[in-house]
Parts: C-alpha cells; structure tokens; sequence
C-alpha cells in the first residue's frame, strides 16, 4: 500500500518540458476554411497570396484579410485584386468569357471602392488593360486603362509578392542579399503598360509615340528590349525600331538572348 | 549529564547492529543497483540516440531522392512526349493542356513550364501576366543548366519569379530528330513541399529534420516552412548546432544551446550538395531514462524506509527470541529451575530455547541430586557428630562413675573404716560434681542459649573478669589496655563473661609457673581482607567498623598441627579437659556477628584476636586512639 503511491508518482511524465509547446496559432474559419490569423495586414495578405493547391481556400484567405483588417485599406485593395483575379484561375488562358467578364466586373469595382489607393489602383488599371485586350479581344478599351497608368502613374512600381525570406545557418545570414532576385530588374506599371499599348496599338503612329515615351524613360529597361523586339519583327513598325537599336544595345546587356534576338530582327529589317 | 545514553552503549545494543547491518546493505545494494541501472539505460539510450538520429537523417534523404527522383521520371516523359511528336511543340494550347493534364494527375507539381530558343514561355499553372509580359526563358537557371548538361538538371534553389517562393527546377533539354535543341522543359518544385514532407516526420516529441544547402548553409526545408509567410523557428538553434559542429568537424554530436542538450546528426544527400540535418533535444530521447532515473530515486527512498523498517521488525525478530532466553536465564539464576523458555521461531532460536529448556532441566535434576545428597551428608555429619559427642560423654562419664562405683562399694562396706568411708563419699560427691559441669558443659555446647544482646560496655566487663582472675591466680599478671573510650558492643554479658573467662583460663593453664597476660582492646577500620583469619566454621565478615580485643600469654603455645582443630569439640589437649571450651566460645562469638582468630608461636605466645561490632558507628568517637595503660 505504501509502496504503489510511489511507484505511480515515480513513473508519471515529467511536467515541465524543456521547450515549451508552441501555442497553437489563433485561426479563423473562413467560408469552412481554417485561416490562421496574423498579426498585421500585410503578413496575412502575404499568407493569402502564398501557393494554395484549392482555388476556394485562396479565396477564404483573401476574403479573411477584408474581414480582419477592413481599416488597412491598402492591404484590403490587393486582397480585392487577389479575389478578382481569382475568377481567372487556374489558368486565364482557359478561362471562359463569363468568368472573364467577372473578373473585369470586380477590378472595375476595385478602381471604385479602393480610388484613394495608388498602388491598388494602378495594379487594377494593368488587369483591366490586360483582360480587355488579351482575354476579351477588346483593345480600344483596353488601351484606355494603359494609357491612363502611363498619364497618372508614370512612376508607381510594380509590386509583386515580396520575396520570402531566406534561412541561413551561416552566421551572419545573408538574406539581405537574397532577397533581391539578381534577374529582376526594377519594374514600373508605366513601363509594362507602355509595352502593352505598342503590342496592342493598331495604329502604327501611336505605337510609335508609346514607343518613343518608352524608350525614351526606360532606355535601357527590359520592355523596351522587348518593344523594340516585337516593333522589327512588325514590318509597319520597323522602321521607327531601327534607329533606336543601337542606342538601346549599347545600354543594355542583361540579356544576352534579347540582345541576339534584336540584333537578327534588326538585321533583317535593316534594307 | 547526558538526558541520552552513551553513543558506545547505543552501539553496543545487539538490535541496533542488527539493524544498522541491514538498512546498510539495502542503502548500498538498491542505490547501487539502480545507479548501475542508471547507467546501463543511459548507454543503450546514447547509442539508441546516434543511431535513430543518423538513421532518421538517411531515411529523409532516402525519401528527398525517392520524391525527386519522381519528378525526374515525368520530366523525362514530358520531354519524350515532345520529341516523340505526341505534342506539337508549335501549339501552345495544346502543350498547356498536356501540361494541365500532367498537373492535375500531379498535384505535387508546383509548375511545368516549357521555353525555347525564340523566348517562347509556356507554363502551367498559368504565369502572372506582368511578369509574363517581359519574361525570357532562356535567362533562366533551369534554362541555362539544361543547355549546360544537355540532360536532365536539377537547378539550385532560386526563387521563383511569379510567386516569389524558393524552389528548384528539374529540366531536360528537348531534341528534334537531327538532335538540334527545340527547346527546355522542366518542373517546378515548391520546396515547401519538402517542408511539408518533414513536417510530417516524427522526430522524437519535439525533434527537427531540415535540408540545408552546404554551399550558402540556406535552409532548403524545414517543417516550420511550410506555408507562408513562414512560421517563426528555432533558426539561431539550428544555427549554433551548425556552428559547433563544423567548428569541431563532425557530423553528429551533442550541442548545448542555452543551457540544454541536442543531439545533430548530419546525412550528405547523394543528389545535390545538401545535407539532412535532424536536431532533437536530448531530453526528448532521455525522457523515458529520466523517467526511470526518477522512479529509481523515488523506489530507493522508498525502499530504504521501507526496507529501514522492515530490518528494524527483522532485528526485533532475532532480537525477540535472546531477549526471552536471556530472561528465561535471570529467572533459572534467580532459583526457578522449573522455568522453560518458549520459542519456536526462528528455528535456530528455538534450537536454542530448545538446547535451553534441556539444560536447565539438567540443571533441575542435578540440583535436586546436590539437595538430596547434601541431605544425606547432613544426617550422616548429624549421625557423626552423636557419636562423637556421644563418645565424649561416655568418655567423660565412664570415669567419675568408675570413681563413684569404688567409692561406693567402700562407703557400702561397713568393713571398711569410716574415715575411708568419709573419704569415699567425698569422693563420690566430687565426681558428682564433675559429671554436673560436664554435662552443663554438654548442654551449653549442644543447645546454646540465644544471647539477650543489650549495649555494654566491654571493657568495663574486661576488668571485672581480669580483676577476679587476679585474685585467684596471684602468679599471673593481668594487664588490659585500651583506648580510652571505647564504643559500646551489643552483646549478652554473661556469654561474653563465660568467653573471657576461658580464653583466660585457658591463658592461666598455659603458664603453670604464672605469667603475664595482656589484654589489648581497641577499634579498627579494617578491611575484610586485613581483618584476622576467622575462625573455623566461623560465620560473618568483619565489620568495617569494630572492638578488636587481643589476649596474649607468654605460655606453652599451641602447635600447628594442634592449632587447627583447637575449636573442635571434644578436643582437649590436657588431662582433664573436656574439649568443649573452645567450641563453646567460638559458637559464642559466631552468635554475636564476630569473628575469632589464633596466633601461637609454640613456646614463645599465644594470641586470641576477638572481634566485635560496634553498637552504633555514631557513638564511635576518633578521639580515643591514645592507649591508656590499666595496669595493675
């Protein structure tokens, strides 16, 4: 009888634990989802711009960002983007011209309710562009919302997913530096929407006046190397890309490809 | 004054050492077993340890391969599709079909993407637009690595353009029958699904696998990477891991991290410069050794009480039996022969009672056989002794009545002339006379009176007796001394008159030609190793205190041989003595709580010693030691 109490109370798990549990973090549930929830704006945008294998549960996440943080008006606008684009998944490319029509439905509303936000608004203006005159065959009206980016916001960057940050076992780690991918040059919503009027442009002189405002803010940036490309491979268009070759080649050697493929297109042009 | 008992006769205690005896040996053995035990699980558990660490590390690597090795296999069947012409490398819708259809068979895989020569960009799921505008293919490193090795190739771990994740790619350069490139295909790999897959390991309770790319020490997986934005982790651990042991160049070992331990162990993966690392506190793994370490503890102060206890109960148990033998021993001591002791457990101790009980029964027996024939030795000395005293009588009778038989017949014979009849009868009566002191003598001997002991002063009787003496031996010279005030005895005065007498007498006889006689009175402190020979059959010890009384003549003396047997009676060594003075005074002596010696030296003197208590030792004053002479 003595001796039972003390083997029991010997035999018993320790109570403490060397690392304590981890808490288990605060969730959400989102449209039947489990939406872990952040602590900021940005880290649960982040969290819903992250890789999701079931389109439903990336919208619950983009829907759980409006929810919990309604006053970041900002993070609410990309989360608005993120749902929009959404009706474009898994690949836009196969998307059926109702869902097409949503999505542009959705990032006009986005151009409503989110006017105060630059970064939102440009973005918006960029899928509209792109939708009208790629998804829905309607450049005139497509062109519009690019020409509005490259008129209101000829300086607003691009703004992608920010990188992941890296883990290193070497101190001092070095995440600084991988952060920024050495392969991407700096962007501008102008830039790329430049690049869209000049493909989609039917009017070769206004091509050419997109080109020349290209070329002449970006004179060494990637879309113009791939203007110029798709301006000499256009018989209507080459002409005007000729002369800026070389200006161009000489600023530019980032890509050795684009390089190549400007140079042959050039010399085929060339009379 | 100790209120405890001497710490030598605690230890001394028979029961003590018993019990000390064994809570000493079960407070070595049980700790000891259990240390050893201890030890024993420590071992197996450290070897256990390395070999589920480094067992661990190469099943994941075993697993990463297997995992890659599937994506290599679809990319090789991809690239076979395309240079067998089942997909027309000039459609881009249906390349993306195939490759929609590989995805949803492949879930696993993050992207399938397809570039060539042109800059022609394909991918599945469909790429971000913006990125997708100004998007070269050829710059890329799945690209570039398959143009290198001209076969499959597996990039490192770079971040993705559009999604901004680290992965890696395997791609595989396609041909056209001429062998001329066509283009890349490849695969993504979201390397969080490596992160997913060690999530899914169990490491201990709180054990870690992760990948790291030996060239930059990047973490490749890890299972807190698994979603983002990544969950916060134990990287400075891991890192500290990582330093301490490529600081000490191994690949498994023991880390302490803020004050706790961590076992490492570090598998190379074959495929890519990486290595599978798997960290897990040693307390995880020690768990169930410290477990035992505490129920050990916890068992060995509870067994040494218990056992302590235990050894006590024992130690009463053997104690119990010599405690009832020790008993049974004072109560055979005490006279009670007839007792028997009563244990029947443990065996040797009832062996023992038994051995016990038997030798006090022989012990009964021949204490009534000593009894018996001590008995017998007492009627036979009673029997003896009649009839020498009877002889002594017959003896001292048979003469006087021969005397009063002649003396008789003459008074009877009127023949005879009346003066010798006169004298006759004188005669007769004078033997009369002597047959009355002998048998007075006889009976004093054969039934003494009891003393009427009353306080007396002895040396005022001592004077009276030497007073008379003088009178009626005018040859002699009596001197008796003493301190001068001698502490009363308590003695009758008539026995001690008829002691004096004798021993004076007899003193008087031992000098016919007259002599001197002293007596000499005083008191002593003597030991009873200093105090004077007793007597023969004289009973008592000498007093601490006490009326020492010598009687020295200058006669005859007394022989050695004879000197023995002097207070026997009936031993007389005069011609008319009957033999019974002696004896008398030394029963006299006896009667009053003395002692008696003799000193003779044949020829020279003779010394009687008395001895007697004093009445009251608070009457015994020390300022008489000075002798006073009462010479006369």
């Amino acid at each position: 009888m003595l001796l039972l109490p003390v083997i029991i109370s010997g035999c018993t798990s320790p109570p403490e634990r060397l690392i304590p549990p981890k808490a288990p973090p605060a969730v959400k549930i989102q449209d039947g989802f489990e939406i872990p929830v952040f602590s900021s704006a940005m880290s649960q945008l982040n969290y819903a711009r992250s890789g999701f294998t079931d389109k439903r549960e990336k919208k619950a996440a983009f829907r759980a960002v409006l929810d919990l943080f309604p006053r970041d008006i900002m993070e609410c606008g990309h989360a608005s983007i993120g749902l929009a684009y959404l009706h474009l998944e898994p690949d836009y490319r196969f998307a059926s011209p109702k869902t097409i029509r949503r999505a542009a439905v959705d990032f006009n509303s986005v151009l409503d309710r989110f006017a105060g936000q630059p970064d939102v608004v440009v973005k918006a203006h960029w899928y509209l562009g792109w939708i009208y005159t790629e998804l829905m065959g309607a450049p005139e009206k497509g062109l519009v919302h690019f020409w509005r980016i490259v008129r209101e916001f000829p300086d607003a960057p691009v703004s992608q997913s920010p990188p992941v940050p890296w883990v290193n076992l070497v101190s001092p780690p070095k995440q600084h530096q991988d952060r920024k991918h050495p392969q991407r040059p700096e962007k501008l919503w102008a830039e790329v929407a430049l690049l869209e009027i000049i493909r989609n442009t039917p009017d070769h002189p206004r091509a050419a006046l997109a080109f020349d405002h290209l070329s002449e803010r970006f004179p060494a940036g990637a879309a113009t190397g791939f203007a110029l490309k798709f301006m000499l491979a256009d018989p209507g268009l080459a002409n005007h890309a000729l002369p800026r070759v070389a200006p161009y080649l000489s600023q530019y050697t980032e890509n050795p490809y684009l390089i190549r493929d400007i140079r042959m297109l050039a010399q085929k042009a060339s009379p | 004054m100790s209120f405890f008992p001497p710490a030598s006769r605690f230890m001394h205690s028979f029961r003590i050492r018993i019990f000390l005896a064994l809570t000493l040996i079960i407070v070595i053995v049980i700790p000891g077993t259990g240390y050893f035990c201890y030890i024993q699980a420590t071992r197996v558990i450290e070897k256990q340890m390395q070999e589920f660490a480094l067992g661990s590390a190469d099943q994941i690597s075993k697993r990463v391969e297997s995992f890659l090795s599937h994506h290599t296999f679809n990319v090789k069947l991809i690239k076979a599709l395309f240079e067998q012409g089942l997909i027309d490398m000039s459609d881009d819708k249906e390349i993306l079909r195939y490759f929609n259809l590989f995805q949803k068979d492949h879930p696993e895989f993050f992207n399938i993407i397809f570039g060539d020569e042109t800059g022609r960009f394909l991918m599945s799921p469909a790429q971000v637009p913006e990125v997708h505008k100004t998007f070269d293919p050829r710059i890329r490193p799945w690209y570039q690595g398959a143009l290198t090795s001209l076969d499959i190739h597996w990039t490192d771990v770079y971040l993705f353009a559009s999604a901004k994740k680290p992965g890696m790619t395997v791609s595989i350069p396609i041909y056209d029958t001429t062998q001329r490139l066509q283009a890349v295909c490849g695969i993504d790999i979201d390397i969080s699904s490596f992160s997913k897959f060690l999530k899914s390991i169990k490491i201990g309770s709180r054990g870690v696998a992760y990948i790291f790319d030996n060239k930059n020490g990047r973490i490749i997986a890890h299972p807190a990477l698994v979603q983002q934005p990544w969950e916060r982790f134990h990287t400075d651990l891991l890192r500290a891991v990582y330093e301490d042991l490529t600081a000490r160049g191994m690949r498994f070992g023991m880390s302490e991290y803020q004050g706790d331990q961590y076992v490492t162990a570090y598998t190379n993966y074959p495929g890519n410069d990486w290595t599978v690392g798997v960290t897990l506190p040693v307390s995880d793994l020690f768990e169930n050794v410290l477990s035992i370490r505490r129920a050990i503890v916890t068992l060995v102060v509870g067994g040494i009480l218990l056992a302590s206890l235990f050894s006590y109960l024992i130690a009463m148990t053997i104690v119990r039996p010599l405690t009832r033998l020790k008993q049974g021993i004072e109560r055979i001591s005490s006279g009670d022969l007839e007792y028997k002791v009563d244990i029947k457990d443990p065996d040797i101790a009832a062996t023992l009672a038994g051995s016990f009980n038997r030798m006090a029964a022989s012990l009964n027996k021949s204490s009534n056989e000593l009894k018996r024939t001590y008995g017998e030795l007492a009627q036979n000395e009673k029997l003896a002794a009649v009839g020498q005293m009877t002889a002594g009588i017959a003896h001292e009778i048979k003469n006087p009545l021969g005397v009063i038989q002649g003396s008789a017949q003459v008074v009877a014979n009127p023949e005879r002339p009346m003066e010798m009849r006169e004298k006759a009868a004188q005669f007769i009566m004078a033997e009369v006379d002597r047959l009355n002191h002998t048998l007075t003598a006889f009976l004093n001997f054969a039934k003494p009176q009891s003393p009427r002991m009353k306080s007396m002063d002895i040396r005022l009787l001592t004077e009276e007796i030497a007073a008379i003496l003088r009178t009626q031996y005018p040859d002699h010279a009596f001197t008796v001394s003493s301190a001068s005030r001698l502490p009363d005895i308590r003695a009758d005065r008539d026995q001690l008159h008829q002691v004096f007498l004798n021993l004076l007498i007899n003193a008087v006889q031992a000098m016919p030609e007259g002599g001197a006689v002293k007596i000499i009175m005083g008191t002593r402190d003597a030991p009873a190793s200093d105090a004077p020979r007793p007597a023969p059959g004289a009973s008592g010890t000498a007093p601490s205190s006490c009326v020492k009384i010598d009687i020295i003549d200058n006669g005859c003396g007394i022989g050695q041989d004879q000197i023995q047997t002097i207070f026997d009676p009936f031993v007389s060594f005069r011609d008319n003595g009957i033999g019974l003075g002696l004896s008398v005074v030394s029963q006299i002596i006896k009667g009053h709580g003395g002692q008696m010696d003799v000193f003779s030296i044949p020829g020279e003197l003779t010394r009687f010693t008395l001895i007697f208590p004093i009445e009251n030792q608070a009457n015994h004053r020390e300022d008489g030691h000075a002798a006073t002479d009462f010479t006369h």
